[in-house]
């Protein structure tokens, strides 16, 4: 009897502890609601998780948002991301998607930016999006660009990695 | 190239419906003996029955050690696959490859616990003169049925779902997080680590059986999270790297075989007295000593890293 009683204490001491000291305040966001204005949220680095890649977004430089007609917003680490994602929507054109320009270092939309397909991304499809056209750089229109993602000739494909590299593409 | 064309896949799905083959046969007659079975009864079906009983149980016995031993082929397996998915540096971007990975490893460490536990029953049926535990066991092994059967549905999708195109993230992607389960910290995580195998030599000294299995299953999950999250970055030696299966490849001389292998079997010998006592209403307490001792070994080999790391660098990570 006294050993059980001595158990159930040691018992319901450890659960009591690890349930006292949890925090499970919401740690991770997928996606952020209400965004009715369909203007670009500010992204907390390493807590706003990619859609696509389901990884957190550690940094700026190639994020994007896309926010849906009814204003849930979706967080993307890599442009590259975002176009495999848009092209699986219903209503695409409903959809307001948002880049981060690598030149100006703000949000533009996507539909407007250039495109760069050299890039170093986190995904490794490498594709850039440029505010201003940079002649020789980033040459790509938005359709260009989610044509050669859909296609799969991004930097992660071998041949297309070799031919843009060097220029020849 | 399909996934299906490796070799350790080819030979690994070969096995795995060899030994369901063996098993369906062996549910059709349990499901003859669960019907027909009176031990009391001195009839030709009872003897019948009887033979039948142990030709099942020799047929369980093998297929059930033979899943046992699978296992560990099929952790050897992701490690190999590594090499052909693009992007995975170890088996935890092989496992992490699509959204059945994770769940498949956990069935089949609950089916394995299941397979010991059945293997116990069964021992202690056969030991008895009159098979009390006869019904009870079979039952138990249709429920294992049919977890093999949606393990192996369960095999099939993910094994087909692993991309050979699109890369798919290393260890240190997959357990980069901005912030670490239920929101402990690194030092709590530690800290429930040895409070929790205190408490469990403890009440396996006291053989309190049911606190022991509370206390065991929440241990399983707090020493994983301690060993990927914390212990092993003294494993590694590296303060980013965070993976529970690198642990297990010859460059860290395969300790995570013995860390992991340990800590379940600790696990293991810790929950099955509680199990056993309810399925057979018999005390079975002398395996928690092997629980006792399985834990320790963890626990020591994860302490001596950590103790080595900072007697070298006179640092924590």
């Amino acid at each position: 009897m006294m050993k059980s009683s001595f158990a159930t204490v040691v018992l319901l001491g450890v659960i009591a502890l690890l349930i006292f000291t949890m925090d499970i305040s919401e740690s991770r966001v997928f996606v952020r609601h209400g965004n009715t204005q369909k203007e670009p949220l500010e992204i907390v680095l390493e807590k706003y998780i990619c859609t696509e890649s389901r990884v957190p977004i550690v940094d700026l430089f190639n994020s994007a948002q896309a926010i849906l007609p009814n204003g849930d917003t979706y967080f993307f680490n890599d442009v590259g991301n975002v176009l495999l994602w848009l092209a699986r929507q219903k209503n695409q054109d409903k959809i307001v998607v948002w880049v981060y320009a690598q030149d100006t270092n703000r949000y533009v939309l996507a539909h407007n930016a250039w495109y760069s397909r050299v890039e170093i991304t986190p995904m490794g499809y490498g594709f850039g999006a440029y505010e201003y056209h940079a002649y020789g750089r980033a040459d790509y229109y938005f359709s260009e660009v989610q044509r050669f993602a859909l296609r799969g000739e991004t930097l992660l494909h071998p041949m297309v990695n070799a031919l843009l590299t060097r220029n020849k593409l | 190239m399909s996934i299906f064309l490796s070799n350790e896949i080819i030979v690994f799905l070969l096995i795995e419906l060899i030994l369901i083959v063996l098993m369906a046969i062996s549910q059709v007659n349990i499901v003859s003996i669960l019907r027909h079975w009176d031990f009391d009864a001195t009839t030709p079906l009872q003897y019948a029955l009887e033979k039948k009983n142990y030709l099942v149980n020799t047929i369980l016995y093998f297929t059930v050690t033979c899943k046992v031993i699978l296992f560990l082929f099929f952790i050897q397996s992701l490690n190999s696959l590594a090499g052909i998915v693009p992007g995975a540096m170890c088996s935890a971007g092989v496992v992490g490859a699509n959204h059945y990975g994770n769940a498949l490893l956990l069935l089949k460490l609950l089916l394995i616990f299941g397979f010991g536990l059945w293997l116990i029953v069964n021992k202690l049926d056969l030991a008895s003169i009159t098979f009390p535990y006869l019904k009870r066991k079979y039952l138990l092994f249709t429920l294992l049925f049919i977890g093999v059967l949606g393990e192996f549905i369960l095999e099939i999708l993910y094994f087909s779902n692993i991309p050979l195109t699109v890369p798919v993230f290393c260890c240190t992607v997959v357990f980069q997080a901005p912030r670490l389960p239920f929101g402990y910290t690194q030092t709590l995580l530690v800290l429930f680590f040895y409070i929790l195998f205190g408490a469990i030599l403890l009440l396996n000294y006291l053989k309190q059986t049911m606190a022991s299995f509370t206390c065991n299953l929440l241990f399983l999950f707090i020493a994983y999270y301690a060993i990927t999250y914390f212990f092993g970055l003294y494993i590694y030696e590296m303060p980013n790297h965070k993976c529970p299966y690198c642990m297990l490849q010859k460059e860290y001389y395969y300790i995570g075989y013995l860390i992991w292998g340990s800590l379940f079997l600790g696990i293991f010998f810790g929950i099955m007295p509680f199990l056993i006592e309810q399925i057979t209403q018999k005390s079975y307490v002398y395996l928690l000593k092997y629980a006792s001792l399985c834990l320790i070994i963890t626990a020591l080999v994860c302490s001596v890293y950590v103790v080595r790391y900072y007697l070298m660098t006179g640092v924590f990570l």
